[in-house]
């Protein structure tokens, strides 16, 4: 172990690839010693654990009504207390993670690879591609997310599926304009053309050469952006335009809650409280990543 | 000679904003526009109901011009919107225009009074911050920064209205002002703050704050979360550059090197922060409105939205995002004419 | 010029392999006399600057047996005290103007305000004095160049800013560290002279910073040799080219001169340095 850890710690490495894993090594260390890193990587993989083991971790199935204890406060047969349909709350809390994580990872997956072939594109090839990307970016990241989803929900309906279009029109502009950095940064570089020249197609480089050293600092700020989706799309169930009930979405479950909120205020509490937790998860997560993987930052 | 040449680069960066504000606005009623046709409700099904005869609908398609070209149909609606035309709420029926005249001073008024709190609070404790750099200052402001912006403000405005409404008793319900005073105002600018200020009606002004402030503390404490986070890394960044060093080589305080030397440079990004704080507001109105029933936008966009009223929706969608747009334009101009070395 | 004397001033810093010494046991005294210390890059030449003033901020360390400037002892000084010595009796200026002046204020306004900051000129008077200053140094159009912001200036102007604002208040020393080296060398040539008159015109005392040994011998009264934060030389600037010791001899060879015109240049022999100094 001592050698292993020499090697990662020499101060003349032989090797790129040494230097590299060197400096993750570096930047790990730092990551974990503090601790609300160590929280926010904690935090995620909680969020992500309940998610899949929600059936056996609430026990009871979140929306079986009981009216005869509606809106009763906690106990130890329903842990959080009930909401006014009499569905146990500690079972909708758990169950609430899939909408809130679904839609987080729908958002990520969609968003960030049209931002970075957008970027990635408008970088390399330059010239008219260029300006008309960017602007077409530029257009779109003066938008209002919110209020666009908002508006995109109402007119095509709730749902998920809609709610995850309408967050992801508006949160791929700043991968794209990530990608595009990094990629004027390298595009006149020595090994680019080398590949060039050496008859390696288009598309392989970009995707091969390029793309890998765009990662680091795209998959920082998507980790950050999730914990605002977070937001939004708590924010979208409140308003009712989200996952539809009787699912169990946090936002939509602190929006019933109101009507009730000065006598049984954990209805609404509660599950305000679990969207503060994901939201606060990702943003310690994202802090903690960008201190591994770009210091110079922290 | 130098006068004259300021001025034409002046004009030039301010036409070339003017563009990309013109195209960013026509971006938005692109996007919109597209939304709308997308949509699964047939419109002229609105308007003639589901019993019409066949050349009724096709009368209403025709005249709501519905068989002309995509574009054509863009350009009459630009040119609805640009004459003010923004249809008829099928909730209040009243034109959406008038509409948002009436409730529009509401949220400009929460959001600003919300703003200018943020930043008196929000920039010297990111000063505070960078200059403990890692100390326990810094920590707590980190912390406080980051539930700031991690909290759903729907749900703070709950629990800030079950503890200092309902438990603490320490501010006014929701709403803006008590029944009593609304309709003996005579001053009608809407904003309750001026109308009762130059009514001289201190009682009503009374009443108005301690409805305004508990909405405006929460919102200011979410905008001057990030405005303390991006003055501390701002600061930060200054504070590691030589002429920093030279303030101190002077015999500079510490205090008159933060504000009188740090400050002026980071002046630029710290007025496109505060505008993105304020836009984000504006925005996030729709959320908060309809917690504390503040008669603004938000609220008016929300109840469009449970009786399906698409075309206040739409409104109040292109209202607030039309003020984004605007303030990101302005941020950028300010940050351009705040830096010497541009002129 | 009061005396400063320095001995076994040891400045360090904390690093994820362990405390880094960078200034390690320098010592020196000095009077009215122009003192040159000559170092490559990370000898530790700026840092000793730095800790004369006391700006090596946490997590550096600065420890040193004494550190007495006319009989005040400056190792254990609060920020206050430290306030009236910086700008009004220890001046420094440093390489790039351009980085050194505040970006966003006039000239006028940042040369006024040391004056200001220590009132060791009468405020009605300041901004004559400004100009009458930078009018004495040699700018041509002292009105122009006072109302100029730092990067409409050019690199010899701007130094000539920043002399003018360390000397305003007429200090008894003056730190230059690296003056000229960002300058063309046709205008370093001037800002030398200019700086040199001024302080003998002003009795002060000059610790000129550089790794140029020209300009350190042709400059200077004193010269100090550092080496990875050791001084390893002192010899009198006439006297250099006598110096003995392998650094100080390796430096000199490595000036290129008409005399070595066709044969190639020597390089320093770190193994025969790093065997001496231990």
């Amino acid at each position: 172990m001592t050698t292993l850890r020499t090697w990662l710690n020499d101060e003349a490495p032989a090797s790129a690839w040494q230097a590299r894993c060197g400096s993750y090594y570096r930047g790990l260390d730092r990551a974990l010693r503090s601790p609300m890193t160590l929280f926010g990587i904690a935090a995620v993989l909680l969020m992500i654990l309940v998610a899949i083991v929600a059936p056996w971790l609430a026990g009871i199935d979140p929306n079986v009504q009981d009216f005869t204890c509606r809106l009763s406060p906690p106990s130890s047969a329903h842990w959080l207390g009930t909401d006014q349909l009499g569905r146990d709350l500690w079972s909708r809390l758990i169950y609430g993670t899939r909408p809130t994580l679904l839609i987080v990872l729908l958002v990520a997956w969609l968003s960030a690879p049209m931002g970075l072939v957008v970027g990635i594109c408008a970088g390399y090839f330059g010239g008219w591609i260029n300006t008309v990307f960017m602007r077409v970016t530029d257009i779109f990241m003066a938008l209002p997310r919110l209020v666009l989803a908002l508006m995109f929900v109402a007119v095509m309906g709730p749902g998920i599926i809609n709610a995850v279009i309408a967050i992801t029109v508006t949160a791929w502009p700043p991968y794209a304009r990530l990608a595009r950095t990094e990629t004027l940064a390298i595009r006149n570089s020595d090994f680019l053309h080398a590949a060039r020249v050496a008859g390696i197609p288009t598309w392989r480089i970009l995707v091969g050469q390029v793309l890998p050293l765009c990662l680091p600092s795209t998959v920082i700020r998507v980790t950050l952006d999730m914990a605002g989706v977070i937001l939004t799309a708590a924010g979208l169930g409140f308003l009712g335009l989200g996952a539809q009930p009787p699912l169990a979405e946090w936002g939509a479950m602190v929006s019933t809650g109101r009507l009730y909120i000065f006598d049984q205020w954990w209805v609404a509490a509660v599950p305000g409280a679990a969207i503060l937790f994901g939201s606060l998860a990702f943003n310690l997560l994202g802090d903690g990543l960008r201190d591994v993987l770009d210091p110079k930052h922290a | 000679m130098k006068r004259w040449m300021f001025a034409r680069s002046l004009a030039r960066g301010a036409t070339r904003a003017l563009l990309t504000f013109a195209l960013t606005v026509v971006g938005l009623l692109l996007i919109t526009f597209l939304i709308q046709k997308a949509s699964p409700i047939d419109p002229v099904l609105r308007v003639v109901g589901d019993h019409a005869s066949p050349e009724a609908y096709h009368a209403v398609y025709v005249e709501m011009g519905m068989d002309r070209p995509l574009y054509v149909q863009f350009g009459r609606y630009l040119g609805k919107v640009s004459r003010g035309d923004l249809g008829v709420s099928t909730s209040t029926g009243r034109p959406v225009v008038e509409d948002l005249a009436q409730y529009f001073p509401a949220t400009v008024e929460l959001a600003t009074v919300a703003i200018v709190l943020g930043v008196l609070f929000g920039v010297p404790l990111g000063m505070w911050a960078a200059q403990r750099h890692n100390g326990k200052v810094d920590q707590y402001v980190r912390v406080l920064s980051l539930v700031g912006y991690s909290v759903p403000i729907f749900w703070m405005g709950l629990m800030g209205l079950l503890l200092f409404y309902a438990k603490l008793k320490l501010v006014a319900g929701p709403g803006r002002i008590d029944d009593i005073w609304k309709y003996t105002l005579q001053s009608s600018t809407n904003f309750m703050l001026i109308d009762t200020l130059r009514d001289r009606n201190w009682e009503a002004m009374r009443n108005a704050l301690s409805h305004l402030i508990l909405p405006a503390l929460l919102l200011a404490y979410m905008s001057m979360a990030y405005i303390a986070r991006m003055t501390r890394a701002f600061v930060l960044e200054e504070l590691g550059k030589e002429y920093v060093l030279f303030a101190r080589v002077k015999g500079a305080t510490e205090t008159r090197l933060l504000w009188l030397h740090v400050l002026p440079n980071i002046a630029a990004p710290l007025v496109t922060v505060i505008s993105l704080s304020y836009a984000t507001l504006l925005e996030g109105a729709v959320l908060t409105e309809s917690v504390f029933s503040w008669p603004g936008i938000g609220l008016y966009v929300t109840n469009a939205l449970f009786t399906a009223d698409v075309t206040a929706v739409l409104g109040g969608t292109l209202l607030i995002g039309f003020c984004f747009v605007a303030l990101n334009a302005v941020s950028d101009q300010f940050g351009y004419w705040l830096d010497p070395r541009v002129r | 010029m009061p005396e400063l004397i320095v001995e076994n001033l040891q400045v360090s810093f904390p690093t994820w392999r362990g405390d880094v010494t960078v200034v390690n046991r320098v010592g020196f005294e000095m009077r009215t006399e122009r003192l040159g210390i000559v170092g490559e890059s990370g000898s530790g030449k700026s840092l000793t600057a730095r800790a004369i003033l006391g700006l090596i901020r946490k997590p550096g360390r600065v420890t040193a047996d004494r550190m007495t400037f006319d009989g005040t002892d400056l190792a254990g000084l609060d920020e206050k005290r430290w306030r009236s010595i910086r700008g009004c009796r220890i001046g420094m200026i440093m390489q790039d103007p351009k980085y050194s002046l505040n970006p966003v204020k006039r000239v006028k306004d940042q040369i006024a305000e040391v004056a200001m900051l220590h009132d060791c000129v009468d405020r009605k008077q300041v901004h004559l004095r400004v100009l009458e200053m930078l009018a004495e140094v040699g700018v041509e159009d002292p009105i122009r160049v006072a109302n100029c912001y730092p990067h409409q200036l050019s690199g010899g102007l701007g130094q000539r800013v920043m002399i003018v604002a360390m000397l305003i208040n007429s200090p008894d020393l003056l730190i230059a560290d690296e003056p000229t080296s960002a300058l063309d060398v046709m205008v370093r040539g001037q800002v030398l002279q200019m700086m040199d008159r001024e302080i003998q015109r002003r009795g002060m005392g000059l610790i000129l910073i550089s790794h140029d040994l020209n300009t350190v011998a042709r400059y200077c009264d004193r010269v100090l040799i550092m080496y990875k934060g050791r001084i390893v030389e002192t010899c009198r600037a006439d006297r250099l080219f006598e110096a003995q010791h392998p650094y100080t001899r390796g430096l000199l060879a490595c000036l290129p001169s008409a005399a070595t015109r066709g044969q190639r240049l020597s390089v320093l022999d770190r193994a025969a340095i790093e065997a001496e100094a231990c």
